[in-house]
């Protein structure tokens, strides 16, 4: 019998130059899981999942009802940073995830993506994959609120979002502002979960400001 | 029914024909009598898989907000009414206050009576929804009274011309509050429905429903809910609403004896919209005349996993007062 899902897919980079802060993010889904899972309200209409890419891109957790998840897979710092990788793959699972949820008869809420990188881009042509993944010929397009730290350029952060983008403003470790991503996201997952939009259903909820992030306007891509 | 005397306490045999659990009954001290058992509460209705939270309310509000449930009833039109609002399983959980509402009347006229029913539906992410709503549904119930009673014939009404005018009214009231509160008149933002209902042709009940936004009706005919069209994709999260937009919708329903009209918010219309749950819906509400405030209650605040926003429903079935 239906159910108004939300899905919330992670999209984090893997790369060698995240090695500092791994432990940290992988701490904050740790926190996340525990938060979600014990707030029935929201684990009954948000499903989670966690895509990592560096070289390539991996569905480290597909997407799920995270009450019954038992532990969340850890991310790991290694290779490259190929953001091509990663929209295409993140397009296959949308389009896998809505498919089954919609042949089981419920009723789909347009997905989140939050992205998370350190660094630059290493492959060529990631925008192709992008506008593929946004475009509005695909029906179930995502929204996506990119957070960048490190090296990575500012505006390219901004490219990738189509919701909100938040740049690390340097103020912080990369330790602490993984911590503050991860904390953001299971707040959005949260908020959005129990925030009730006009047509009764989940609606979209980030915070406008994240501790060690600047917001940046999306309005000037 | 059989029993066994275990030391103080009494224990009474489960199993009945009627399908509700008995209570056991504990007698303390001497001479031990025997209290009558009486039916268990079978639990929430459950038309499909139920939600993991309780529907229970948690803290206490505080500050001036509405009831967490609103019933009411009667017989009008020779018709019975039932109407229920109540608060979702997410707003009793992080105790926030209920942003439906509802209001149902009778309105005596020269030329007979006619019955306002009014529902609303505070936009959830609009910080006074729920006073919205709650002046929408009073000032639209005001306004239909109002001006029904200038009706001379209801058959020569224009029906388009009184809903932009109940819809003004309401959205001027909501404005109203805002500007006095200091507010902008988004943050009461609300839909709003309702209905008049009169005397129709050859016993039929004619029924005009107006609204603004995603609350609206649906009609249940010969024990089955009307067809709907498929729905969307991917569902987005946009709804016009009150007092920005209060340009309304209009239909009519000619109500055969025996027909149900429901006007609901969209936390009941979503419940709906599944074919399998619609008939276990449907099957509860054909049981008028019979059916008690108590277990109207019991069926719109059903537990459905992930269906967890204010539900707001008003019944009339036609024809069906005794």
């Amino acid at each position: 019998m239906s159910e108004q899902v939300l899905p919330f897919y992670l999209v984090c980079d893997e790369s060698g130059s995240m090695t500092a802060g791994i432990d940290d993010m992988n701490d904050g889904l740790g926190k996340l899981h525990a938060e979600i899972a014990n707030n029935p309200v929201v684990a009954d209409k948000t499903r989670f999942a966690v895509i990592g890419f560096s070289d390539d891109a991996e569905v480290l957790l597909p997407l799920s009802d995270l009450a019954d998840v038992e532990e969340i897979p850890g991310l790991t710092a290694k290779g490259g940073t190929c953001f091509g990788a990663a929209f295409k793959r993140l397009k296959q699972e949308i389009q896998k995830d809505v498919g089954q949820l919609k042949a089981d008869g419920h009723s789909v809420l347009r997905p989140v993506v939050f992205f998370l990188s350190d660094g630059q881009a290493t492959d060529r042509g990631w925008e192709s994959a992008h506008a593929d993944l946004v475009s509005p010929s695909f029906p179930a397009y995502p929204k996506i609120v990119a957070f960048g730290l490190e090296q990575v350029d500012e505006n390219t952060i901004k490219r990738v979002a189509t919701f909100k983008a938040f740049m690390a403003d340097g103020g912080v470790s990369p330790a602490v502002a993984l911590r503050e991503f991860a904390s953001s996201l299971t707040k959005s997952i949260v908020r959005s979960g129990s925030t009730l939009a006009g047509t009764g259903a989940p609606t979209l909820q980030v915070e406008d400001s994240v501790p060690g992030f600047t917001s940046l306007p999306l309005d000037q891509i | 029914m059989s029993t066994a005397d275990l030391g103080h306490v009494s224990v009474v045999d489960t199993a009945t024909a009627d399908g509700f659990e008995e209570t056991p009954t504990e007698n303390v001290g001497e001479p031990q009598t025997m209290l009558p058992s009486v039916p268990a509460f079978p639990g929430p209705f459950t038309p499909g898989r139920p939600a993991r939270a309780p529907s229970m309310p948690n803290g206490l509000l505080s500050g001036e907000f509405e009831a967490d449930t609103v019933l009411d009833g009667g017989q009008v039109l020779g018709g019975v009414v039932r109407a229920a609002s109540v608060r979702g399983t997410s707003h009793r959980w992080d105790n926030e206050p209920r942003q439906d509402a509802m209001l149902v009347g009778r309105v005596e006229v020269e030329w007979g009576e006619a019955a306002v029913l009014v529902v609303a539906d505070g936009v959830g992410n609009a910080a006074h929804s729920d006073r919205g709503s709650a002046i929408g549904v009073k000032a639209a119930m005001d306004s239909a009274r109002h001006l029904i009673q200038e009706w001379a014939d209801p058959g020569t009404v224009d029906v388009d011309q009184f809903a932009r005018r109940v819809m003004d009214v309401a959205s001027e009231a909501i404005a109203s509050e805002a500007h006095e509160r200091q507010v902008s008149p988004a943050e009461f933002a609300t839909t709003l429905c309702l209905a008049v209902l009169v005397r129709g042709e050859t016993g039929t009940v004619r029924a005009w429903v107006c609204g603004v936004g995603d609350s609206g009706h649906r009609t249940l005919r010969r024990g089955a809910f009307d067809v709907l069209d498929g729905t969307e994709e991917i569902q987005d999260t946009l709804t016009a609403a009150l007092p920005s937009t209060s340009v309304p919708t209009v239909t009519s329903v000619d109500l055969l004896p025996g027909d149900c009209l429901v006007l609901a918010t969209d936390g009941v219309l979503n419940l709906l919209l599944d074919q399998e749950r619609s008939a276990r819906f449907a099957s509860q509400l054909s049981v008028s005349p019979d059916m008690g405030l108590a277990h109207y209650l019991w069926v719109i605040d059903a537990s459905v996993r992930s269906f967890d926003d204010d539900r707001t429903a008003v019944c009339f079935w036609a024809g069906s007062a005794r």
